[in-house]
């Protein structure tokens, strides 16, 4: 059997001498001085570098934002343009609501059929069936989603 | 003996014994539900046609459109047919869903001048029906209308005139 070599005898606390501890004390806490010149020979082109990368970085966003205002002005007459030759949505409801009753009936067919047969001059929101042309087929779409069972 | 097992080949003529009844069995179930399942005799089918005729009320008739249905659901449209003035001679616009169903909308118009200003039959539907079953048919006028697109509902009749085919 043995025994643990320090059973039945504490270990006594250690002490440094006070002079040691104050020297340690003083190895950590002491502040370098650095000479201004130094600083500001480090700091200098710091800013200056970080000072580029802030105005790049302004300058993207800029311009960014400069294309998407141009983008805009440029398209804003087109769409305008696109509106005005849209009908009003509150004349035709959807297509095919040609008398915008709020609904299509035979009464579109007969509106768009009565326009071909006088030779009017065909209007945008005609040409139902989207192929370009305003014609009978127009008409005969018009017709068959008239009596459509599940409308 | 006791407590033996039964050999291999009798264990498995057990089996195939038991699985063979079960699927005699079910055989019959099967045989006497179908044999249920036929009808005695097949309820006659009758053909009926009826006519739709409106009267627009002294003016001139130049478009329009109307719910035909039975509402007893027991009628199917096998087919539709124009209209006596020329200016409706031609089927109407339909829904070619609506065949074999109980329900249309029927819609026509005409550029003509010539056009009808009494009443008119629009279109005639044949129907097939079943024996001993009565048909609600019901019409609803949706769209009547005079060649400058007025409304002639106020005035206008629409009605059926049921016949044999």
């Amino acid at each position: 059997m043995t025994r643990p070599e320090n059973e039945g005898f504490p270990e006594p606390e250690l002490t440094a001498p006070a002079r040691l501890v104050e020297d340690l004390r003083r190895l950590h806490d002491r502040t370098i001085p650095v000479p201004a010149a130094t600083d500001a020979a480090v700091l200098g082109p710091a800013r200056r570098v970080l000072g580029r990368r802030r105005t790049v970085h302004r300058v993207r966003w800029v311009a960014a934002a400069a294309a998407a205002m141009l983008l805009l002005a440029l398209s804003l007459p087109a769409v305008l343009r696109r509106a005005e030759r849209r009908p009003a949505p509150d004349r035709i409801a959807f297509r095919g609501d040609l008398d915008a009753s709020g609904r299509i009936d035979i009464l579109d067919a007969f509106v768009l059929a009565r326009g071909l047969r006088a030779g009017a001059a065909a209007e945008e929101h005609w040409d139902v069936t989207g192929d370009g042309r305003v014609d009978a087929e127009d008409v005969h779409w018009i017709a068959r989603r008239a009596v459509r069972l599940d409308q | 003996m006791n407590g033996q097992r039964l050999p291999l080949a009798r264990r498995h003529l057990r089996l195939a014994t038991g699985f063979a009844i079960l699927l005699a069995a079910a055989l019959l179930t099967w045989a006497a539900g179908e044999a249920r399942a036929i009808p005695q005799a097949p309820t006659p089918s009758l053909f009926e046609a009826v006519e739709i005729h409106i009267d627009p009320g002294g003016r001139p008739l130049a478009a329009f459109q109307l719910e035909f249905v039975d509402e007893a659901g027991t009628a199917r449209i096998a087919g539709i047919e124009g209209g006596e003035h020329p200016a409706f001679a031609r089927p109407a616009y339909y829904d070619p869903a609506a065949l074999a169903r109980s329900r249309v909308i029927l819609a026509a118009f005409s550029t003509d001048a010539d056009l009808p200003a009494g009443r008119t039959r629009v279109a005639t539907l044949h129907l097939i029906t079943r024996q001993g079953v009565s048909p609600r048919y019901r019409i609803h006028l949706e769209v009547a209308a005079d060649p400058e697109g007025q409304d002639l509902r106020p005035a206008a009749v629409v009605e059926s005139i049921r016949r044999k085919a």
